[in-house]
């Protein structure tokens, strides 16, 4: 080597490490941002359906959210680590990221009652997409800009919490209006999807407000924005794909089992998110017809079912978090697969919707190990230097099993599973089971608690 | 004083992750370095085992003063060669550092550009007041690194 320069100068900061209740308020706003997932994940679908679209076309329609995963929330992570608005109410680094998220939001969500063709739906579910993970990615970063790596597993399983809590509300709300406004007609929009949307447009705009006002951004000091600026010059998109190329080439063995892992996990949430209100209207109602009185009833209780699971989440999410740091995040993962492929492959056969309700219970586990627990595991092999860029490709091994099932479930769904909604459950829980599986080819190091657990005390030289 | 305060400190080296890693787990690497301006490491007293749940020790003294010593003991508790050291410690003999409350030690070494390494300093949880002392301190010590790197490449060349 020829000589070393120092490029920078070391930089300093100084992090107040964060009481319960701010970690809470800091990720309130991830709470409005799911409960627009979860009326993603309930209500789109049958609103494709009342509009008439077909069933095998479902995946299709729903391309918009593994697409804009893949693309607009790398690009949103790359912008939002070299931006820093000085002045004004977008003032800060991912503040003007979670506003610009949130308004887009609030808006399709406030028009998609109002949509009277399935191309109009398609056109808004992308733009709630794009707004959805407009305010998502910059939620990654920003615990990591706030928090100390001791206490990101707190910030991400926190995320994990309200995204239960989200998504539970989302559902309920459709089963509460429903039951106000009654079934409705048989064809278009049925009354009860308006105020539903119309509050997912509110609490996506308060809880995001909430949360940036309350929890204000680290300041960078000087060398840290000169940083920012050289970095900025760096050229952008070029800059961030070579970034990710470093970062794949660099990434930890055991991190590259887990995209295995997640390839099955997410492409089977993907088909339970698609083809579960079918599942229930068949196995309850004897009918698949979205123009049916069975299969509005089978949305509210996919309602019901989506709410319970997602009770189960917040309720465990927290304690997941001090069993993975006892016994090792790769046991408790697998274990929590386990109990959703359990839940799932005895769903369908439930005749009732109370025993749909138990059955459910396995996934409500999983999906809270799903949206915290690999996240443990991720930040304890990998620098915090590079959290921002593999959030980004966690991201990626998420959204591409999602869009890998978009492409290939259709043609699965019709000539393997015979176009019955309830082996497509089936075939969901099967592939929750591989995963778990497969989480067990993980070398995850054991936990090492702290110094008094190794005896011997301190000597200085020469005691 | 709330001991709530986490420092990171970060410094770019043109240095690849590995020898960079090496400067943090060799003992007689470490002892030439490892000290801020005014101290030095007595180089009998390192001992490091990096491994999951091996010892660290080590003794530091003032150059004008070597009955004032700075002792750290603890132990490895995350090693991913070559991303992240992390370690546990109890820290005794510095102001404002209560001995008896571990603080946690983070090291991450990012490849960045073609060979270089940036290092991360994470360490806590101190008061406000410590934090701003030990920044100081590091300051210096991320200065002998990179002398001590420079040497290194030199006696090699």
């Amino acid at each position: 080597m020829s000589e070393n320069p120092v490029k920078n100068a070391a930089i300093v900061r100084h992090k107040p490490m964060m009481t319960m209740k701010q970690i809470l308020l800091m990720n309130l706003g991830f709470f409005g941002v799911q409960y627009s997932f979860g009326m993603q994940q309930t209500a789109i679908n049958p609103i494709y359906s009342f509009l008439g679209a077909s069933h095998e076309d479902l995946p299709l329609l729903n391309l918009a959210g593994p697409v804009t995963g893949l693309f607009i929330q790398p690009l949103i992570g790359a912008l939002s680590d070299r931006t820093w608005i000085s002045h004004g109410f977008f003032r800060g680094r991912r503040r003007p990221f979670f506003l610009i998220g949130a308004f887009g939001c609030a808006l399709s969500l406030a028009l998609f009652p109002f949509v009277w063709a399935v191309w109009m739906a398609v056109l808004l579910l992308w733009i709630m997409d794009a707004s959805n993970n407009t305010a998502m990615e910059p939620y990654r970063a920003f615990i990591a800009d706030r928090l100390p790596p001791s206490q990101l597993g707190k910030g991400f399983l926190a995320q994990s919490f309200f995204t239960g809590l989200g998504i539970t509300l989302a559902n309920l709300s459709l089963m509460f209006f429903q039951s106000m406004f009654g079934v409705g007609q048989s064809v278009g929009i049925p009354l009860w999807v308006y105020p539903a949307f119309f509050l997912g447009s509110v609490s996506v705009l308060v809880t995001i407000l909430v949360s940036v006002i309350s929890t204000p951004e680290l300041e960078p000091n000087e060398k840290e924005l000169a940083a920012m600026r050289a970095q900025k010059g760096r050229g952008g998109i070029g800059k961030f794909v070579s970034e990710i190329k470093e970062a794949v080439v660099d990434m930890p063995v055991q991190m590259r089992k887990l995209a295995l892992v997640y390839l099955f996990q997410w492409y089977a949430m993907n088909c339970y998110w698609q083809y579960i209100s079918l599942s229930v209207s068949q196995s309850l109602y004897g009918t698949t017809d979205s123009a049916s009185q069975g299969y509005q009833h089978a949305v509210a209780d996919t309602g019901v079912l989506n709410g319970a699971y997602n009770i189960v989440t917040f309720c465990v999410a927290f304690w997941l978090v001090a069993l993975a740091r006892r016994w090792g995040a790769k046991w408790v993962h697998a274990i929590c697969l386990w109990c959703a492929t359990v839940g799932l492959v005895l769903l369908p056969q439930m005749p009732t919707l109370p025993l749909k309700v138990v059955a459910i219970i396995g996934l409500g586990v999983a999906w809270a190990s799903i949206m915290g627990v690999p996240y443990i595991m991720i930040v304890r092999m990998v620098p915090s230097t590079r959290y921002g860029v593999y959030m980004g490709i966690v991201n990626m091994m998420i959204v591409i099993p999602m869009l890998i099932q978009t492409l290939s479930f259709g043609a699965i769904y019709k000539n393997l599973l015979g176009d019955n909604p309830n082996n497509a459950i089936v075939f969901a829980g099967v592939f929750l089971g591989i995963a778990g599986l497969i989480m067990l080819w993980i070398k995850e190091p054991p936990i090492v608690r702290d110094v008094d657990t190794v005896d011997e005390p301190a000597t200085a030289l020469g005691d | 004083m709330q001991t709530d305060t986490i420092l990171e400190v970060e410094r770019e080296y043109a240095y690849p992750r590995g020898t960079v890693f090496r400067a943090f787990t060799e003992p007689q690497a470490l002892a030439q370095w490892f000290a801020p301006t005014g101290w030095h490491v007595v180089p009998e007293s390192v001992e490091l085992d990096p491994r999951l749940g091996g010892r660290l020790r080590h003794t530091k003294v003032r150059d004008d003063d070597p009955d004032v010593t700075w002792v750290v003991d603890g132990v490895y508790t995350e090693v991913f060669y070559p991303d992240v050291l992390v370690t546990r410690q109890r820290i005794s003999g510095v102001k404002g550092i209560d001995a008896s409350r571990p603080v946690e030690l983070r090291v991450e070494f990012t490849r960045t550009g073609t060979d270089n390494t940036i290092l991360r300093i994470i360490q806590g949880p101190y008061t406000e007041e410590a934090a701003h002392d030990y920044s100081d301190g590091w300051e210096s010590i991320l200065d002998h690194l990179d002398s001590y790197l420079r040497d290194q490449e030199g006696g090699r060349a």
